[in-house]
């Protein structure tokens, strides 16, 4: 219904008369970890389509790049000090949250869309989180947590904000690299890309990619998470085998 | 030379694990101990999440007491029916240890529960160890033989439910054992830990259990309970790394051999002043961790994940 307003609002506002599209290709839509994985870079090309009335637009374009990776609920925690000892002691869940957020753009994003345009975009590292309620905490240490949890993520690579990592290699045409750490999660990736112009979005388009890892580790992990029992059993096999092997290696009589 | 562990999910140095399991080795092969309350610090001081290192480390020391056991009942030096009834108890503990953990992550205590445990084990420990090593090197350089104390207990004795032991010549109730097996299970799947150095002296000076026999029984004792904590561990936490499990096997078992040798040269008391500066100096780094402000308060996990 909201969404059925917006297009009808859109219909009915007088901009923009000329229409945009957009195009995006990725180098690769399927990034295999094997042991050896040390990062990859995954590049995306996208073009901008204009139909013949189109001028250029006084204000150039700006092209925003959101990777969001597979979500997950987390718990932040903030160590402080009870009776001498520093104990974790706040807790504040943030839901549905990205393992792995990047984003990429022509221009420093306050300089793209306005603060209310981009919190409702969901468009920036904070943006992509809302501040979470809590009866405990004030919303000063709120987003304290918050602003922590971005910090970790972005030291563990995981969190990446690049204001100019967007190219254009003309006026149309632009390109940039999706920087993938050693410590990528797995699991499906949503890429999308926002064409802006003057504030407003021109045009959006959607891809995905796919993390999967291959190899001994990834059957190891798999097992592991999947039949955790009969895992079990085999590391309790391996400990008596390794211990009678041992003991036969190393017999002195 | 990296490698990424795929349960702990962080890439370690091979050669330094290795090191690491092969000093270990050699320092519980030297004093005749498991070596868990040394290596499962290691591993948490090496930035293996706590929850994982408990659980890795308790394959290990399966695997360290599997070589033990062989070795001590090819000398008949076990008493299995004794080590039956101390494992009634020591399978609930490991059991109820197991999901002490799991409780803990969940409530994010888990690292704080761990470091104030091993600061007050080891401090005990390693103070009563060092203060009686220390009295017999001075004592022995007086020359004084020391006196041997008798050690009556007989509220163990006045239990009912008897039962005889024929190869460790006691004849006690069981209902101590069970209990001595619940604590030993619980301790050793919380803290990573055998626990063979709270069950030998148990076993000698409250049951009387004769020193030939009471090594083998308590490393029988420690091989299932470790081998049924790493199926638990497993199973619930997902939390045991066969890859680091793996790496701290070779090490330990090579590390042990040398240390055996190594141990043998060295006098009893001068060996355990050693073992107890060590316990000490392991449980002061636990302190210092708990009291100097942390660099980053803050951390984060994933929802139900245990680590």
């Amino acid at each position: 219904m909201r969404r059925l307003l917006a297009a009808m609002l859109l219909l009915l506002l007088p901009a923009p008369a000329m229409a945009e599209g957009l195009t995006v290709s990725l180098s690769s839509h399927r990034v295999i970890i094997a042991s050896n994985f040390t990062g990859a870079d995954v590049v995306l090309f996208g073009a901008v389509g204009r139909d013949g009335l189109s001028a250029s637009r006084s204000g150039g374009y700006d092209i925003v790049v959101t990777i969001r990776g597979p979500r997950r609920d987390i718990v932040v925690r903030e160590k402080e000090r009870i009776a001498g000892f520093w104990v974790n002691w706040g807790a504040l869940p943030f839901p549905e949250v990205p393992e792995y957020l990047a984003i990429m753009s022509s221009r420093p994003l306050p300089e793209i869309a306005d603060d209310t345009f981009r919190a409702k975009l969901m468009l920036g590292l904070e943006e992509s989180l809302p501040l979470p309620s809590s009866k405990r905490l004030s919303p000063d240490e709120v987003r304290k947590s918050r602003d922590s949890l971005i910090r970790l993520k972005r030291d563990e690579r995981r969190f990446i904000a690049n204001p100019t990592g967007i190219t254009f290699l003309n006026e149309d045409l632009f390109r940039t690299s999706i920087p993938l750490p050693a410590n990528v999660p797995i699991g499906a990736f949503e890429v999308e890309v926002k064409l802006f112009s003057g504030g407003v979005v021109l045009a959006t388009q959607t891809t995905a990619l796919e993390v999967v890892k291959s190899g001994f580790e990834a059957n190891v992990a798999d097992l592991a998470h999947e039949r955790p029992w009969t895992y079990g059993f085999i590391a309790a096999f391996l400990a008596v085998a390794c211990g009678w092997l041992a003991s036969a290696a190393f017999r002195r009589d | 030379m990296l490698v990424y562990l795929p349960i702990a999910e962080i890439p370690v140095n091979v050669l330094l694990v290795l090191g690491m399991s092969l000093a270990v080795g050699f320092v519980s092969g030297m004093f005749g101990i498991g070596g868990g309350f040394l290596m499962t610090p290691l591993l948490i001081f090496s930035g293996v999440p706590t929850a994982i290192a408990i659980a890795t480390e308790a394959s290990q020391i399966a695997a360290a007491s599997m070589t033990g056991s062989i070795a001590y009942w090819r000398k008949r030096a076990l008493d299995l029916r004794l080590a039956g009834v101390l494992l009634i108890g020591g399978l609930i503990g490991t059991g109820l240890g197991v999901l002490f953990v799991r409780m803990l992550s969940r409530l994010g205590q888990l690292d704080l529960v761990i470091a104030v445990a091993y600061v007050v084990f080891l401090g005990i420990i390693g103070g009563l160890m060092l203060f009686e090593s220390a009295r017999s090197i001075l004592r022995s350089r007086r020359g004084v033989a020391a006196k041997r104390r008798s050690g009556q207990h007989r509220w163990i004795h006045g239990l009912p439910l008897k039962m005889r032991f024929k190869r460790s010549m006691i004849y006690v109730s069981v209902i101590p054992l069970i209990g001595l097996g619940i604590f030993i299970g619980f301790v050793g799947a919380v803290l990573g830990i055998g626990g063979g150095f709270i069950l030998v002296p148990a076993l000698v000076y409250l049951f009387r259990v004769p020193t030939n026999v009471v090594v083998g029984t308590s490393l029988f004792q420690i091989l299932v309970t470790m081998l049924f904590a790493t199926v638990l561990h497993a199973g619930t936490n997902q939390a045991v790394d066969a890859a680091l499990a793996l790496m701290l096997m070779v090490g330990g078992s090579i590390g042990a051999q040398f240390g055996a040798r190594a141990g043998q040269k060295l006098k009893g008391e001068h060996l355990r002043f050693l073992l107890a500066a060590l316990l000490l100096a392991v449980g002061a780094r636990f302190a210092v961790d708990l009291i100097t402000p942390p660099v980053e308060p803050f951390s984060y996990t994933v929802r139900g994940e245990v680590t």
